[in-house]
């Protein structure tokens, strides 16, 4: 609460936090340990390789054709549509997350047709929008 | 205990386990938003601009709010930067070294003076109002109790978010589009 | 879950089910001919229906009534309200979207193929803005107003391969994602300050008030003003306006009379939530603002409507000046509520109004309307330029129009409420502004040599009457509709 200076009003035991803690240590843990090994390995490859820099290797492709132009070319519009598709299912994706995770609870307590329900109502809704999309011949790839 | 943040003085402050796992998180977050608005390379600001929502990403985690930063981590590193990236390709924008991005002192310095005065408001506000706060261990954020209020009291707003997905997939559809210039103009 | 349980969001079920089946016949139906259109209009009256049996079970009920579901804590803290307020914004926005609908139709005809997706994606803007009017929720505003945003943001870049279209939807796209960046901050500081997020209902922001004691006010007023900017921005008042002209030129001219009137009564009736049924208590806080802004924009609307020589632009000035006169209702607190809706109810429909004659003498999809283009209108067309100059008097606010009640009200509410300096600008404003609307009227009735027949739609032609007897019949009765106003109170 604004301007006052009381503890904020707290629920948790320090048990659950510290497990919530512990698993992201994990995570960290391996993150670390995956940076140090490729780390090593590409060190490794460093001390121990021969070099001969220069000609042909400098190079973007070394034994084909050479290379014209710039590394970047303008791709057609069409591919829009398919990173917007993308945005817009991962969104929904998202929302699947937790109602999955606690659909059985909501069943538990008699609640489990009705969460269905309004899950379904909002694939439907997004669902309806990508037939249009198909039968419009958007995804048609010419 | 990485949570106990009673905070007194500045040695108190660093002897926290807690606030270096802060600064590690927010100095590389604010690098990388600095970094996307002053880069002259515009795929290099996108790739910047995946540092600082990493960033924020592990801040909501060190807040206890793992499904809200892994969200940040699927939708907007995992698909909105896709996108900005797709936009960027199917431009004719100037890309590499030679696109100058970065504009002249004329609109530098009022962007600037603006959100800096932004920030100062923002920021200043927050600490009046909870610089003195000290905040005890907290319950993280479970998934289970988010999806009891998405799907109890927040089930109205919920389904209408796809009605704002709907609109932005019929408006993709719209601007998209190949096949028929044709209909007007 | 009864039939009765589900009344208080039929509005958006009505419209998104609408939507959907213009999408689905789309699909299926002959594509050449649009038979998907009089869809829409049947699911934006039956809207507006739903939105009198709403009024109506409010009235039997003599107070509000909550969305209620099985699950019990949706009543305690509901996301949805039924009350006079989101009642009469639902029968507001229902006729709305179907006058604006009529008037787009020479549009939606011309599209062929494509008018699915425009007519949908009116749908869901509509159903957008009523949610903004009918949830106590700040969260649901938010999520409302970019239902409606993003719709309208496309409606502004629909026309294909045209620059104009194009900068204007990009720069409202632009601007108006800033805006809601905005609101949503002033949204979260909000809740950093007052630890909810609802204005009504259990743990409510009015609770709040009425135990709590602040003590450092900064971070409240900073959400509060981050709020006010966002919904300026949206509401195109000064000095948040400099969009509206670009975007509404660019637009096409059939769509803009959606976008510009729909956006405003939902924005205000999102501020009245808001600022009037929670933040009252604060009223000494926000009115200044409120008034300052207001005047602001009475002004710059004013004077810069003064110069323009393109009839979209210079509804878009007059649109800022409007806003200038709307924001004034709300420093008289909640007495500002009806004055509110009488004006922007009134306001809404002489928008769309001359937005449909602008498309009828320009071209539906055309991005130029100069001044010059309607001169002699009263002479190529009796009809077309009566009802011009009709919705002319009634935008500047002459006796004997919509637009004069509703100033006169709105006056007397800001000058009760103390803020006489806004009134005398106000005043001025209004008379200044009589310059360019009568301008406008003077070209319509200027002899033309090259005067040519106007061919309108029957559609267009009802859409553009409607519109007029609005402006004249609450111009000359206004009771009857000011009776109604009384009663939209946000409880």
């Amino acid at each position: 609460m604004a301007g006052t200076n009381a503890p904020i009003e707290c629920k948790g035991s320090i048990l659950v936090l510290n497990q919530y803690y512990d698993d992201y240590i994990t995570v960290a843990a391996f993150m670390i340990m995956g940076f140090v090994l490729v780390g090593a390995a590409v060190m490794m490859s460093r001390a121990i390789a021969p070099r001969a820099p220069g000609g042909l290797k400098d190079v973007a492709y070394e034994s084909g054709i050479e290379p014209i132009g710039e590394g970047w070319n303008q791709s057609h519009i069409r591919y829009y549509i398919f990173a917007l598709l993308f945005l817009i299912f991962a969104v929904e994706a998202i929302f699947l997350f937790p109602w999955a995770l606690q659909l059985e609870y909501f069943d538990s307590i008699g609640m489990g047709v009705f969460a269905l329900v309004e899950m379904l109502v909002f694939l439907v809704i997004l669902f309806l929008g990508l037939i249009y999309a198909i039968r419009k011949g958007v995804l048609k790839w010419e | 205990m990485p949570t106990l943040m009673e905070t007194v003085t500045m040695a108190d402050w660093f002897r926290e386990t807690a606030n270096w796992v802060f600064l590690l998180i927010a100095f590389p977050t604010v690098f990388g938003a600095w970094r996307t608005v002053s880069s002259d390379n515009i795929v290099r600001a996108v790739l910047y601009l995946v540092v600082a929502l990493g960033g924020t990403a592990a801040m909501f985690l060190m807040l206890g709010a793992a499904f809200i930063g892994w969200t940040v981590v699927l939708v907007y590193i995992g698909a909105v930067v896709i996108l900005f990236l797709m936009g960027i390709m199917i431009t004719r924008a100037p890309l590499g070294a030679e696109a100058k991005l970065s504009h002249g002192r004329e609109v530098k310095v009022p962007a600037a003076l603006l959100s800096g005065i932004l920030f100062a408001v923002i920021a200043g506000s927050v600490v009046d109002a909870f610089g003195a706060s000290i905040i005890r261990p907290f319950e993280p954020t479970l998934t289970t109790d988010l999806a009891n209020v998405l799907f109890g009291r927040f089930i109205i707003p919920f389904e209408v978010v796809s009605f704002v997905l709907l609109a932005a997939l019929i408006g993709g559809i719209v601007l998209a589009r190949q096949d028929d210039v044709g209909g007007l103009e | 879950m009864g039939n009765a349980a589900l009344l208080p969001v039929a509005f958006e079920v009505i419209l998104i089910a609408g939507a959907l089946l213009v999408l689905m016949v789309a699909v299926i139906a002959d594509r050449r001919r649009s038979v998907w259109a009089p869809i829409a209009g049947v699911a934006y009256l039956a809207a507006a229906a739903a939105g009198i049996l709403q009024w109506r079970a409010v009235a039997e009920s003599g107070g509000d009534l909550y969305f209620s579901t099985p699950d019990i804590v949706i009543v305690r803290s509901p996301m949805v309200v039924m009350d006079g307020f989101s009642a009469f914004a639902a029968i507001l926005l229902g006729l709305l979207g179907f006058v604006a609908l009529l008037g787009s139709w020479d549009l939606v005809v011309r599209l062929g193929k494509r008018s699915a997706e425009f007519v949908a994606l009116g749908l869901l803007a509509v159903a957008g803005l009523h949610m903004m009017a009918a949830t106590p929720n700040l969260i649901v505003i938010f999520i409302g107003l970019e239902t409606a945003s993003i719709s309208f943001y496309i409606l502004a870049g629909f026309i294909r391969g045209s620059r104009a279209s194009d900068e204007s939807a990009l720069k409202y796209f632009l601007l108006g994602s800033l805006a809601s960046a905005m609101f949503l901050y002033g949204i979260a500081l909000t809740f950093a300050a007052t630890g909810s997020l609802t204005i009504y209902g259990a743990n409510s922001i009015r609770d709040f008030f009425s135990v709590a004691i602040i003590t450092e006010p900064g971070i409240l007023l900073a959400g509060l003003a981050l709020m006010l900017a966002g919904l300026f921005f949206k509401v195109s008042a000064a000095p948040f306006h400099q969009w509206a002209p670009d975007v509404y030129q660019g637009a096409p001219s059939a769509a803009v009379g959606l976008m510009a009137a729909g956006i405003k009564v939902a924005a205000f009736a999102a501020l009245a939530r808001i600022f009037i049924g929670g933040f009252i208590s604060q009223i000494d806080a926000w009115a200044p603002i409120i008034g300052v802004v207001a005047a602001l924009s009475m002004v710059v609307g004013t004077t810069m409507a003064l110069v323009q020589t393109d009839l979209k632009r210079l509804l878009a000035y007059s649109g800022v000046a409007h806003s200038g006169y709307l924001l004034a209702t709300f420093v008289g607190g909640v007495e500002g509520v009806p004055p509110m809706w009488f004006y922007v109810s009134t306001y809404a429909f002489m928008v769309v109004g001359a937005f449909t004659i602008v498309s009828v003498v320009n071209g539906p999809a055309a991005h130029a309307a100069p001044i010059s283009s309607f001169k002699g209108l009263a002479k190529r067309s009796p009809e077309m330029g009566w009802l011009l100059a009709i919705i002319m008097f009634g935008l500047s606010g002459m006796p004997f129009f919509a637009g004069f009640v509703g100033k006169v009200f709105a006056f007397v509410v800001a000058g009760e409420a103390g803020f006489l300096w806004l009134v005398v600008i106000g005043t001025l404003a209004t008379v200044v502004g009589l310059a360019f609307y009568l301008k406008v009227v003077a070209t319509i009735f200027a002899p033309d040599e090259s005067g040519e027949g106007l061919e309108a739609s029957t559609s267009a032609r009802i859409a553009i009457a409607i519109s007029a007897t609005v402006t004249v019949v609450f111009g000359i009765v206004p009771w009857p509709l000011l009776e109604v106003v009384r009663d939209a109170l946000p409880i």
